[in-house]
């Protein structure tokens, strides 16, 4: 009962709409009161592919969101566990310090962080807009991995400690694969919070960092659903993309038998 | 007298300005379990996760074999603990979590032949790929045992292991312990805050009260000659009438009214609160006036017309008086 | 919390080591000014300009991507790179650069006018003046016009060279409406009869703030006062009284009774393609060309203007930033973009469509000839009912103060 009640709220709400956003990307607009008609247009997704810097672009952005990705993975797990299994003083102001950039206008912010990355000579570079999507997104991740091991608590990594596992291992085989719901929807957010600022990488990147938010943004301000629809899902997948990725590195990375497989009889 | 196998020295822990325990002092022999007993909240746990490494020592020094360990990194110690939980691993098998420890030092194909070994001896190797959830809390808590003796620790913590079970699974789970600890000849320190435990389980009962070891001795030995108040109240039964004396419950009786009590006898002013019967026998619970204490003794007498809340006396008579031997800490 | 510090700097490090020194030419921007075009061709050669222009509209990007790029290349052997960022943020991060102190700035071109202008001339962060150095500025365009002297009230100061030029008109659906009014009474009679069809974009979009000038301009005692002299709140203030009048009488006749407004453009363009109001408007006398085109529109769109007060158009620029590392080329770049064949492509509905600032009678009889006789499309009105139509833009500053008024007289009743 519990369950067919999930799916059918997940199709109604999941599946529908994106449906929906598909067929709108390949079909002209639609007139309330019109009757249905199939005209299929591939104009939406032409338009999308009319700016030859479009795969670049798609690169770019996925390779600066799984850089921010993974900084924020290392800062988040390592911040999220001082935070959650040590006490120290000062540690809910430290938390709510934390949490500060998020309330920190993205303009005000990027004005501030041009001037420093022009001195550092990082502005219009991507490595400089790397940087300032964690603005953004640490705060984020480290709320989440904190939430992580307040969940994982510090028991299971006491018990590993005592059977004579040292703490990469202990990171490794409990840590990391116990985290691992937590890091997928830090991942999930950090990658989407990426792909979507415009506003920081532009002025960082000054237009020689082409994202896909540069070149997708301004059609927001179109009327022409049929281009929308088209950007909206590459836009929708992308995010996907790069969680799929960051589990294949994980797997990689976990693989629990590997450390037995090394030097096996 | 020859070295002690396991020995602590001076220990203690502070935190700021609170001290959890000092100048703690013990030795065991090999294969030797020593049952820590005592209230809960004087810092039994963070004792063991001092020697474990999980912590550390304020000042004091742990040795084993004539080595002191408490520079050494958690991993590099001889030590294996099992926790109040069990603790396993929910992502691992049941027989990945019991060779979990095995994999620095052996492959994964002789640590699985171990493993399963181990299991099937105990009688455990129909739940080997089974995951952690599917056990039940006792059998749970006997893989977390195995998981810690496999890797042959010379020194195995147990912390209140049978506190999460409940009272029929703990008494079965004990005697299964306290046997294959025995077998593998395993140096063991037991921390508990039942008494009863303390004594199925310990060669030797220590009791930690006040931050300090009170006494140290054969748990019939510490039952019966207490050094201390502490000591009479948390391990025996016995009823402090001061500093310096005392008197074994069974050699105390009620009275409802004065004049029924005899002479040559020390007389306190009690509350009746009822009557239990246990192991054939019938027992009087009764609270000091005085000290807001409870106190069981054994009483043959019927009392069932005494109204629970009215007053009465306890006493003893002089003879049976006894003296704290404060000379005799350790035995 | 030391180790990931440790970690931070590491990785900042790397970062630094991989950035290039940029090396710049300084000498060479301070001495353009007595340089001749041809000098200034000879520095062009095989430079790279960077455009730097909004990028929200297919036909425009196209226009610049498959048309003057390669002709560019070929004309002047400059590489033009088209990069597409908010207006906004382009001045933005001039004014940044310019705090900072870098003099070799990534921007080498903008496409900019009104508002944005004002800001980045009072910044100083524009290289100039140069127009008078664009031979196809000199040659084609009435220089005196004071569509090119000033932009918003502000004085251009040969800082900014015309691109091009747009014109206010209205979009209606000719299936659901016979005769499209003609003055402001009569666009109150369509409202007023056709009750919920009709609404205007919420002051602060673009084109709503456009729809309200032409109210004041319509309800204004003089539209010359307004034109001549600079903003006082004062005359704004008596001028605009009864412009709040006429749209707080319109506000129940129009879509959703006026209980709220389309925030933007987008949502107006979206209420008509969808049939739910029968008229939409634009600072764009052809975009609606592209729009039926597309099937956005009903193909039964037409376009007409108020001949009272008229249609207020506006010319938009080029500029070249005071820290471009290519400005000669930016020059070179400029002057292609000027020329009758640039402008003539720009006008074809295929591409942008939009109207030139070029002066026809300046040009020869086949450039003039093949700009006459070109189509622009069903919905685009005929040149000469543009002209007579044509209404200056007023100071900028009438803009933000028009917005509140707006909110507290019309919005808030």
């Amino acid at each position: 009962m519990k369950r067919s009640l999930f799916y059918s709220l997940a199709i109604l709400f999941f599946l529908f709409p994106a449906i929906l956003l598909g067929l709108k990307s390949v079909t002209p607009i639609w007139r309330w009161g019109e009757p249905l008609s199939f005209n299929w247009t591939l104009r939406g997704w032409t338009s999308f592919w009319m700016d030859d810097r479009i795969l670049h672009a798609l690169w770019l952005s996925l390779l600066i969101a799984l850089t921010v990705t993974l900084i924020n993975l290392a800062v988040g797990m390592m911040a999220g566990k001082a935070l959650s299994h040590s006490s120290f003083k000062g540690k809910s102001m430290l938390e709510t310090l934390l949490l500060l950039p998020l309330f920190v206008p993205a303009m005000a912010a990027a004005i501030g962080l041009h001037i420093t990355m022009i001195r550092l000579g990082l502005a219009n570079h991507w490595t400089g807009v790397v940087i300032v999507h964690l603005v953004p997104t640490i705060p984020y991740t480290i709320k989440i991995m904190k939430a992580g091991y307040d969940r994982l608590g510090s028991d299971l990594i006491d018990q590993s400690r005592m059977l004579k596992a040292g703490p990469f291992r202990t990171f490794r085989e409990i840590e990391l694969p116990l985290l691992l719901p937590s890091v997928r929807s830090a991942v999930f957010l950090v990658v989407t919070i990426s792909m979507s600022q415009y506003v920081l990488t532009a002025i960082i990147g000054g237009g020689s960092v082409i994202t896909l938010p540069i070149i997708y943004y301004p059609f927001l301000q179109s009327v022409d659903d049929t281009v929308m629809a088209a950007f909206s899902i590459v836009f929708a997948i992308l995010p996907v993309f790069a969680v799929l990725i960051i589990e294949l590195i994980s797997r990689f990375f976990i693989t629990k038998n590997s450390f037995f497989n090394r030097g096996a009889v | 007298m020859k070295e002690a196998y396991f020995s602590l020295e001076g220990a203690a822990k502070t935190y700021g300005s609170k001290t959890i325990f000092q100048s703690i002092n013990l030795s065991l022999n090999e294969g030797e379990i020593l049952s820590i007993v005592g209230p809960s909240g004087t810092g039994k746990s963070t004792l063991l996760r001092c020697i474990a490494g999980l912590e550390s020592f304020s000042s004091g020094h742990a040795n084993l074999q004539g080595k002191q360990f408490d520079g050494y990194k958690v991993q590099d110690r001889p030590v294996g603990m099992v926790f109040q939980q069990p603790l396993l691993f929910p992502h691992l098998t049941v027989l990945e979590n019991v060779i979990y420890g095995l994999k620095l030092t052996m492959s994964h194909r002789s640590a699985k032949a171990e493993g399963i070994t181990y299991l099937k001896s105990v009688g455990l190797d129909e739940y080997l790929n089974e995951y952690p959830h599917s056990l039940s809390g006792g059998q749970q808590q006997r893989i977390a045992l195995i998981r810690a003796l496999i890797v042959k620790p010379k020194l195995l913590l147990l912390d209140e292991p049978f506190s999460s079970l409940d009272p029929d699974r703990r008494r079965e789970l004990r005697d299964w312990v306290r046997m294959l600890l025995k077998e593998e000849r395993m140096t063991a320190l037991f921390v508990t805050h039942d008494r009863e435990e303390s004594m199925l389980l310990g060669d030797k009962v220590a009791i930690l009260a006040e931050g300090k070891i009170q006494q140290t001795g054969d748990p019939k030995h510490v039952y019966e000659n207490p050094v201390n108040e502490y000591a009479a109240r948390h391990y025996a039964d016995a009823i402090v009438l001061n500093e310096t004396i005392y008197a074994l419950n069974h050699d105390v009786k009620w009275s409802t009214s004065h004049e029924t009590i005899p002479e040559d006898t020390i007389s306190l002013k009690a509350e009746w609160i009822n009557q239990t019967y246990q192991y054939g026998e019938s027992y009087a619970h009764v609270k000091l006036v005085e000290t807001n204490r409870r106190c069981i003794i054994p009483e043959k007498g019927h009392f069932s017309y005494v109204k629970p809340g009215s007053r009465g006396f306890i006493w003893v008579k002089q003879r049976d008086v006894r003296l704290f031997d404060k000379e005799q800490v350790n035995e | 919390m030391k180790k990931t510090m440790a970690v931070l700097t590491g990785i900042a490090g790397l970062f630094l080591m991989g950035c290039s020194n940029h090396t710049e030419d300084t000498n060479a921007a301070q001495n353009i000014k007595d340089k001749s075009w041809e000098e200034i061709l000879q520095e062009a050669d095989g430079e790279t300009v960077r455009l730097y222009m909004w990028g929200g509209d297919e036909g425009i990007n196209q226009y610049i991507d498959e048309y003057v790029k390669p002709e560019l290349q070929a004309e002047h052997n400059v590489t033009l790179d088209r990069i597409p960022l908010d207006t906004n943020e382009i001045i933005q991060k001039l004014e940044t650069e310019k705090r900072a102190g870098q003099d070799d700035g990534t921007i080498d071109l903008i496409w900019m006018n009104g508002e944005n202008f004002k800001r980045a001339k009072e910044n100083d962060l524009l290289f100039g003046p140069f127009t008078d150095q664009i031979p196809s500025y000199q040659a084609f365009y009435d220089t005196e016009s004071l569509d090119f002297q000033y932009d918003f009230g502000t004085e251009t100061d040969g800082l900014e060279a015309p691109w091009g030029k747009v014109q206010f008109v209205f979009h209606y659906d000719a299936s659901k409406i016979q005769e499209p009014p003609a003055t402001l009474d009569e666009l109150m009679k369509f409202a007023e009869e056709n009750p919920g069809r009709f609404t205007y974009p919420a002051a602060g979009d673009f084109t709503g703030d456009a729809f309200i000038r032409h109210v004041l301009y319509g309800k204004a005692s003089s539209i010359e006062q307004l034109l001549d002299s600079p903003f006082s709140e004062e005359v704004a203030e008596t001028e605009s009284e009864e412009v709040w009048a006429y749209l707080n009488d319109m506000t129940p006749h129009l879509w959703r009774s006026g209980a709220t407004y389309p925030s933007s453009l987008t949502e107006l363009d979206r209420l008509y393609s969808q049939g739910e109001v029968w008229m939409t408007m634009g600072y764009n006398e052809a975009r609606a060309e592209d729009l039926v085109e597309k099937g956005i529109f009903p193909e039964t769109t037409e376009s007409f203007v108020l001949q009272q007060p008229g249609s207020i158009g506006n010319t938009h620029f080029l500029s070249i930033p005071d820290n471009s590392r290519a400005k000669e080329g930016a020059m070179a770049a400029i002057d292609f973009l000027l020329s009758p064949e640039a402008q003539l492509a720009k006008l074809e509905p295929a591409y942008w469509g939009e109207n030139t600032p070029i002066d026809l009678a300046l040009l020869d009889d086949e450039d003039k000839a093949a700009f006459e006789e070109l189509d622009r499309g069903e919905t685009v009105i005929d040149q000469q009912t543009l002209t007579d139509a044509f209404l200056p833009e007023i100071d900028a500053e009438y803009v933000p103060w028009l917005q509140e008024k707006w909110i507290d007289e019309v919005a808030s009743q």
